[in-house]
């Protein structure tokens, strides 16, 4: 059913239309478009109405820039300021209904300050209605009685007196209310109270049943199976997650196997040089990564890998029998180690192979202190593991007890070195040894706040105090041994302190060794036992197999300095440069670098143990020279028998050199000079000049004084010559390796395999992308704003010419005026003249 | 001793009075004679203030002209004047203290012949207007035998001779004096002079050569080093003269007459034939001295002791220049090559360090070279290294058959920086001068940068402080 229009839709449609004037369709252009889409609609940008929009500016324009042009040079303006007189969408009508009801507005307006603002007075020639009427009552000469007649009879009587309640009784129901309102509410809140307190107690019942662990249930007879399921249920969800079962045996051997693993990949690793570049790129992380850390095929991550086992030490049950399991893992863990220490004697003579594996099983093995190492090196600092370490130490204070119970168990931490020295001072090498674990327990870092700068202090200490032991005479070996094993135990902890203090030592010492050597023209002097045993303890504490490590790579390279500058002109030099050369050895035994110096020196070595007269066609290098006093140093003058063993170091230097200086020594120095010549071979066969580089042994080899050495260096210095002679290396032709050739230019089609469906905007930077729109957007908008004013010049410029052209008219228009009265002018005088002729 | 200087503290007070009565007044000129005869004292800081009295007494006649015309002293001593007697003793005591001034010279004390040296200067400066030609000669000559002691080392004095000689306007005739001089002086000399004499000499001669001279002083001067050069050197000066002899070289008329001496340093091998090599590269490069065997010597003179030496930078230097023509021969350059990286086999680190990267400098500049590094033709694999090592002429030691295996060997060496280099192989000229004075100590401080962040530490627990083997603490 069809609904005829009414006038108010009419009116509507018609203010609809107003705001979009209707476009003639003579008017609209349309853009030729290359392709057409079917079932598109004509875009906004490919049509428009040239000649409306080219209208509409120029109103504009004549409406701004033409009142500007007129008003210029004026200084005063006149504002229109009535309403709607500016709206072109107003008709007169509506413009005058409009402005009446502002008028009205106004006057109906009252100020902040006016009292009766709710009532509408009335008026009659602009006087209150009211007024005047109370005047004429109030004027009334008619007794009060009238009164309430008239006042009914005249205005409805709509107000009583008896109606009006007063003031005060007004009053006194408001307080009632209030009353009454507050005694409901108090009602309300006491009834919600005892609610909550039933239902407080309903849950509580209901939480005994959810809840079995907290409080024992009385022993259930014969569950039901869903009664069982439900329980199972809220047990799984009270724990929160699936448990860790104590690991069995083995798979604590895997797991430490695992990480030793790790650990020699990343050594291997930093030996090959490529460390610090891989871990320098950052992990590919998918767009698709939720950030869970779940990842599907991802190698496992090897730093990862002792913070697993931190959390898995963390996440461990926190059931009732944890201590007891703890207990029991001690106890294995004790007969284990003990069962390792054992082993430990037995392998040492074993390969390095072995060596290797015994030194895994002993960190495996656990000494209190190993664990403790560990635990520092998993970061857990929680109560429970200082309470077990409390524990530990007080099961060690009571073993102490039974043999030393003069010593105390708690020692304050030394604020300097002198109070360590102090404190060690006076006590036997064992005794310093309790001393100071018992100092590392005190301190543990888990045990109190501060206690962690407080054990690096120790530690630095111990370092300097290291490094004093090796002064002293006699040195005391266990303790430095023991001091050892401290110190990596805590430098595990403390790498960089450790490293920059070892790192500064090697510094200072090599400048005093090259102040020493500038001194003396070229020639140093070899370095001390505290020198010596410090470059050892860097071996011991840092990977010598590093391609290059801000400790190890100095401390080598201070080594081999020494070896080329320094010309051994005693028995102890010998001593030392042979330690030099080994020491060296062992830093390069695993990475098998290359020492060019080790082999000047074994060969100068050797060639000192030539008699005079063997030792012409012999070339030597630097630092040793033909006529220096190491010529001859280790020729024996008489035959030697046997062989000694294992040469102590802190014994050797502490001789006299005459003490040493016998065919014995000689025949062991040439020995030892052997044995390291050996394994010279054996680490560096595989050089391609391997051959060239032992050129030089070959010849002071061979004329080795051999009838002076007993039988088994004999066979020592023939069986070297013999692999000398027969080291050979293939040599592969060199070539570089072929550069990848540059490819053409192609000119076919970017073909991006996802697309977006957008075409990518801008360079791969934001700052890049950023810039470039804006300065596209400069760009546009400077041509808008030439177009702008070009169009600004024509309407002025036409303005002008208009104004010209219609002077011109105006001036033609009054000439032709004035032509035509003087004409009528001169006909009229012409017809006068004819007329009264 | 309080009692000496407080004595000579009197005497220098005296000394300086008497100076300012002279210079206020000529009526006392005769105190002129005490200041001369303080200068006999014993005590130095006498000597010294007597010295600069003299000095500035003497620059003041001078500049006032109250020396007698030297057209004047003919005249009999009767005829003058008063005012010209007094002139005429002026003169007589001028020359005696110049003669004082110049025994002074010799002196024990050093500052003593600096003042002494100094007052000279300050005489001759006023002098300079009314030179007296006859005078100046002779003074040089009595200056310039003071200077040729043969008993003391006149090194301090000898550096303030340019200053005696920029006294004279026309210095490079007083230049061409002392040349003379010199000359004479050598020529007296009988075989065996003393090492003193020959350092002083030597040290004139090359304060000589600084200063501005003349086509005939150069031709003087060449033959006085000529001259010099046919002695026999202790060692010490020998180095100092092969060191300074190229700045000589520039001021002599032909140096190519220093080929012979050059040459002969250069036979004597070792350290001295390393110095000479820059005199011979002048003489070659810019007096076009053929030396036949330069390079088979230059080749010689590559052995293990050149790391060592002291002049490491200056022979690295040396050899790079001589080698970076492009002009060479390519079987000369491999031969280098291959020599110096064989060398660096059994090199200290310092040295290897410069010479991988002189040795790819040499291919670098000499693609035919780069055979060494990148042999397509020929067998792929050889038994034995086809390089002769012990050939001396080059041409035969059949380096370009070979290849640089030594670079292999070195990538393999410790020093990671060094095995860097060796293994990148970049054949690229690079800039020697910044790496030839890098010295263990260097290498050892740039490898110690400072700690930051993780440092890898051992993981296996050592048992006890771990020795080499065959070793206990």
């Amino acid at each position: 059913m069809g609904k005829k229009k009414g006038l108010s839709d009419k009116v509507r449609n018609r203010q609809k239309n107003r705001g979009k004037p209707q476009v003639n369709p003579f008017e609209v252009k349309i853009n030729k478009v290359k392709h057409t889409v079917v079932n598109k609609k004509v875009q906004k940008w490919e049509k428009g109405a040239p000649g409306v929009s080219r209208s509409k500016a120029l109103k504009k324009r004549k409406d701004t820039l033409l009142r500007e042009l007129h008003h210029m040079r004026k200084s005063n303006t006149l504002l229109d300021k009535r309403f709607g007189e500016n709206d072109s969408n107003l008709t007169a009508d509506e413009k005058m209904v409009q402005r009446f009801a502002i008028e009205r507005k106004k006057q109906s307006q009252k100020g902040d300050f006016s009292l009766n603002d709710d009532e509408e007075v009335l008026t009659h020639y602009g006087q209150s209605l009211a007024e005047n009427l109370q005047d004429t009552i109030g004027s009334d000469s008619e007794e009060e009685t009238d009164e309430f007649r008239t006042s009914n009879l005249q205005f409805g009587g709509f107000s009583k007196n008896s109606d009006e309640m007063s003031w005060k009784e007004k009053m006194n129901q408001v307080i009632a209310d209030s009353k009454r309102q507050k005694y409901e509410r108090q009602a309300e809140k006491e009834k919600a109270l005892e609610t909550t307190n039933e239902l407080d107690s309903i849950w509580k019942s209901v939480v005994t049943i959810l809840n079995p662990m907290k409080n024992a249930p009385p022993p259930r007879k014969n569950p039901s199976r869903f009664m069982q399921l439900f329980h199972n249920l809220v047990m799984e969800q009270t724990s929160a997650g699936a448990t860790d079962k104590t690991k069995t045996d083995e798979e604590k051997a895997k797991e430490e196997a695992e990480k030793l693993q790790v650990l020699e990949a990343q050594r291997l690793s930093r030996m090959k040089g490529s460390y610090g570049s891989e871990k320098a790129m950052p992990d590919h992380v998918s767009a698709d990564d939720l950030n869970d850390g779940f990842a599907l095929d991802k190698p496992k991550s090897k730093v990862k890998f002792a913070d697993e086992v931190g959390s898995d030490s963390e996440g461990a049950p926190d059931g009732s029998d944890d201590d007891d399991d703890e207990d029991n893992e001690e106890d294995h863990d004790n007969s284990s180690g003990d069962d390792e220490e054992n082993g430990d004697d037995d392998d040492d003579d074993e390969g390095e192979e072995s060596d290797k594996y015994s030194d895994l099983a002993s960190e495996d093995g656990t000494d209190e202190d190993d664990e403790e190492a560990n635990e520092k090196n998993n970061g857990t600092s929680s109560d429970k593991s200082a309470r077990s370490i409390l524990k530990k130490t007080q099961g060690l204070a009571e073993i102490g007890q039974s043999g030393k119970s003069e010593l105390p168990f708690i020692f304050s931490a030394p604020g300097s070195f002198e109070e360590l020295e102090a404190l060690l001072h006076g006590h036997s090498g064992e005794e310093q040894a309790i001393i100071i674990s018992r100092l590392r327990k005190c301190h543990h870092p888990s045990l109190a706040e501060g206690n962690k700068e407080k054990l690096e202090n120790i530690h630095l200490y111990l370092l300097q105090y290291f490094g004093k032991l090796a002064t002293q005479q006699p040195v005391d070996k266990k303790l430095i041994h023991g001091l050892t094993g401290n110190l990596w135990e805590l430098s595990q902890t403390y790498k960089v302190t450790t490293a920059n203090a070892l790192q500064k030592y090697i510094v200072q010492r090599q400048s005093e060794h090259a102040a020493f050597v500038q001194k003396k023209g070229g020639r140093g002097s070899f370095p001390k036992l505290e020198t010596l045993v410090h470059l050892v303890l860097i071996e011991n504490l840092f990977p010598a197999s590093d391609f290059r490590h801000p400790v190890t790579t100095p401390a080598l390279h201070f080594i081999t300095q020494m070896l080329t500058e320094c010309t051994p002109k005693s028995c102890s030099d010998v001593v030392v440069g042979v330690f030099l050369c080994s020491l060296a050895l062992k830093f390069v035994s695993l990475s098998k670098r290359y020492l060019p110096e080790v082999v000047t020196f074994l060969q100068g070595l050797i060639f000192s143990a030539l008699p005079a007269k063997s030792t012409k066609g012999v070339r030597l290098f630097p630092p040793f020279k033909k006529t220096s006093k190491a010529l001859g140093l280790l020729s024996p003058e008489e035959p030697c028998e046997t062989l000694q063993g294992q040469w102590s170091l802190s014994e050797m230097l502490s001789k006299e050199n005459t003490e040493l200086e016998n065919s014995q020594f000689k025949c062991d120095a040439v020995s030892n000079v052997t044995d390291l010549m050996g394994k010279c071979v054996d680490l560096w066969e595989e050089l391609p000049s391997i051959e060239l580089i032992l050129k030089p042994w070959l010849a002071p080899l061979g004329s080795l004084p051999l009838d002076f050495y007993p039988a088994q260096l004999k066979m020592k210095v023939s069986s070297l010559l013999d692999r000398l002679r027969n080291v050979k290396q293939i040599l592969k032709v060199m070539q570089q390796p072929s550069k990848k050739p540059v490819p053409l230019k192609l000119f076919e089609p970017k073909i991006e395999e996802f697309w977006s469906g957008k075409r990518k905007k801008g360079g791969p930077n934001r700052d890049v992308n950023e810039r470039q729109r804006l300065t596209h957007k400069v760009k546009r908008e400077m041509k808008a704003a030439v177009r702008e004013i070009k169009r600004d010049n024509e309407v002025l410029a036409k303005h002008q010419l208009d104004t010209i052209m219609k002077k011109d008219a105006d001036r033609k228009r009054k000439m032709k005026e004035l032509m035509h009265s003087l004409a009528s002018q001169e006909g009229d005088y012409k017809a006068i003249k004819k007329a009264k002729k | 001793m309080m009692a000496g200087t407080k004595n000579s503290t009197t005497t220098e007070k005296s000394i300086r009075k008497k100076t300012a009565a002279i210079l206020s007044d000529h009526k006392n000129a005769n105190l002129l004679l005490d200041i001369l005869s303080f200068n006999q004292s014993d005590d130095s800081v006498v000597i010294s203030a007597s010295c600069k009295a003299l000095g500035d007494i003497f620059a003041h006649f001078l500049s006032q002209k109250q020396f007698l015309d030297p057209g004047k002293t003919t005249v009999a001593e009767e005829d003058l004047s008063k005012e010209d007697q007094f002139s005429s003793w002026l003169q007589e005591q001028f020359t005696t203290t110049c003669d004082v001034l110049c025994d002074n010279l010799n002196h024990d004390q050093s500052t003593v012949q600096i003042s002494a040296m100094d007052a000279l200067v300050t005489t001759l400066q006023a002098e300079k207007s009314h030179s007296t030609q006859g005078l100046c000669g002779k003074l040089i000559q009595n200056v310039m035998n003071q200077l040729l002691s043969t008993e003391q080392d006149q090194a301090q004095l000898i550096e303030l001779l340019p200053l005696l000689l920029s006294v004279w306007e026309g210095s490079t005739e007083v230049t061409a004096c002392c040349l003379a001089h010199l000359k004479a002086c050598i020529k007296t000399l009988d075989s065996t002079p003393s090492d003193i004499f020959l350092f002083n000499c030597w040290r004139i001669i090359k304060q000589i050569a600084e200063q501005e001279i003349d086509d005939k002083s150069k031709k003087m001067l060449t033959a006085v080093v000529c001259q010099f050069l046919k002695h026999k050197m202790p060692t010490g000066l020998y180095r100092e003269i092969l060191t300074g002899i190229s700045s000589i070289m520039e001021k002599m008329s032909t140096p190519i007459r220093l080929a012979d001496f050059l040459s002969e340093s250069f036979n004597i091998g070792g350290a001295i034939s390393l110095m000479s090599l820059h005199g011979l590269f002048i003489l070659m490069h810019k007096f076009n001295l053929d030396y036949p065997d330069f390079y088979k010597k230059m080749y010689s003179m590559f052995e293990p002791q050149v790391f060592g030496a002291k002049y490491r930078a200056r022979f690295f230097h040396l050899a790079d220049t001589f080698l970076s023509s492009t002009h060479l021969p390519s079987y000369l350059i491999a031969a280098f090559a291959k020599r110096l990286s064989r060398m660096c086999l059994h090199a200290p680190a310092s040295g290897a360090h410069i010479a991988v990267p002189f040795v790819l400098n040499l291919i670098s500049r000499h693609p035919a070279c780069e055979v060494l590094l990148h042999r397509v033709s020929g067998a792929e694999v050889l038994d034995s290294d086809p390089y002769l090592e012990d050939e001396e002429d080059m041409s035969k030691c059949r380096a370009l058959d070979s290849c640089l295996w030594e670079l292999q060997t070195l990538e393999r060496h410790y020093d990671p920086t060094l095995s860097q280099k060796a293994k990148k192989r970049q054949i690229q000229e690079e800039d020697l001068s910044v790496i030839l004075d890098n010295t263990s100590s260097d290498i050892i401080s740039s490898e110690a940068k400072k700690i930051k962040g993780e440092v890898p530490m051992t993981f296996i627990k050592p048992s006890g402080l771990e020795m080499p083997e065959t070793f206990v603490l």
